[in-house]
């Protein structure tokens, strides 16, 4: 029994990295005790509202970021903290003892090293194909 | 005279503005969002470690920002550390009620926990924030409803 609704929540769970959740909500309650009557309520009236189910094409894999998680364009990132002012701000950790603050500093840091190594890479790459 | 960070929190209902964020860490808001994104990178390539580090540590350089919080509270729930992550979860919906991200996954854990109408009513918040259907994580939360649905319907279905 439990095996053919599990099935069947699998399916749109699974398709959306949710597979994990499907054992709970199929086996982990009877949803049609009276406890439950204003949030299958909920339920209905929600799914009632969905335009069509195309939103299933454009679902966060992951748990959703926020904010932090809304730009892909990583040479845009990038740029912006090239001119920052490291150094005057691992000061200000140290001061204010922000062990975790430059931890953090310190992993942004080599990741712009890194990338700029690679941009550099990249133009003379460029620069010597020209010259050749 | 420049604002201090919390005349400007008065002022602007909890929004973080110009000129820094932090009074401890002079980084200005932008500095202080491309550092998410970077941690977000390291998130979306599974590279939790660093992913970790950043976001702790922008917590630490503002404790008050709702972001941070969101987003340290998505990757412990990635991580099914469940009780930390509600923590930081009910920090960034009590900093900021109008970011979809902390409601969403809140709600996966509450339904790990078995606590289905408070899922339900995170769930039911989240897709209010997003009528459109555009963002993918409100997406996550309607995968989410129609999970339940759909269980609910089989359920009905055998009672027959």
């Amino acid at each position: 029994m439990f095996g053919f609704v599990g099935k069947l929540v699998g399916s749109v769970l699974s398709k959306v990295g949710l597979d994990f959740l499907s054992p709970i909500i199929s086996l982990g309650i009877n949803f049609l005790t009276g406890n439950y009557a204003g949030m299958i309520g909920d339920i209905q009236s929600l799914v009632s509202k969905f335009s069509n189910f195309s939103f299933l094409d454009k679902v966060s894999k992951n748990p959703p970021l926020g904010t932090f998680g809304q730009n892909r364009n990583n040479d845009f990132i990038t740029s912006r903290l090239l001119n920052s002012d490291f150094a005057s701000w691992r000061g200000q950790t140290r001061e204010n003892d922000l062990n975790r603050a430059n931890a953090a500093l310190d992993v942004v840091y080599d990741y712009l090293s890194a990338s700029s190594r690679i941009q550099s890479a990249r133009v003379n790459a460029q620069f010597n194909y020209i010259a050749a | 005279m420049r604002q201090t960070v919390e005349t400007n929190r008065n002022q602007t209902n909890g929004a973080h503005v110009l000129p820094f964020t932090s009074e401890r860490v002079r980084m200005s808001s932008e500095e202080f969002q491309a550092i998410g994104e970077i941690g977000a990178m390291f998130y979306e390539q599974g590279n939790l470690d660093k992913a970790q580090t950043i976001f702790e540590g922008l917590i630490e350089i503002d404790p008050e920002s709702g972001a941070a919080h969101s987003a340290f509270g998505a990757l412990l729930t990635k991580l099914r550390d469940d009780e930390n992550a509600l923590f930081h979860l009910n920090k960034a919906v009590e900093l900021n009620d109008a970011q979809i991200a902390p409601f969403v996954n809140r709600a996966e854990v509450y339904l790990r926990q078995q606590r289905f109408e408070a899922a339900v009513a995170d769930l039911k918040r989240a897709i209010e924030l997003d009528p459109t259907e555009k963002d993918a994580g409100a997406n996550r939360a309607r995968a989410m409803v129609l999970g339940i649905h759909q269980a609910i319907e089989s359920q009905k279905e055998q009672q027959k």
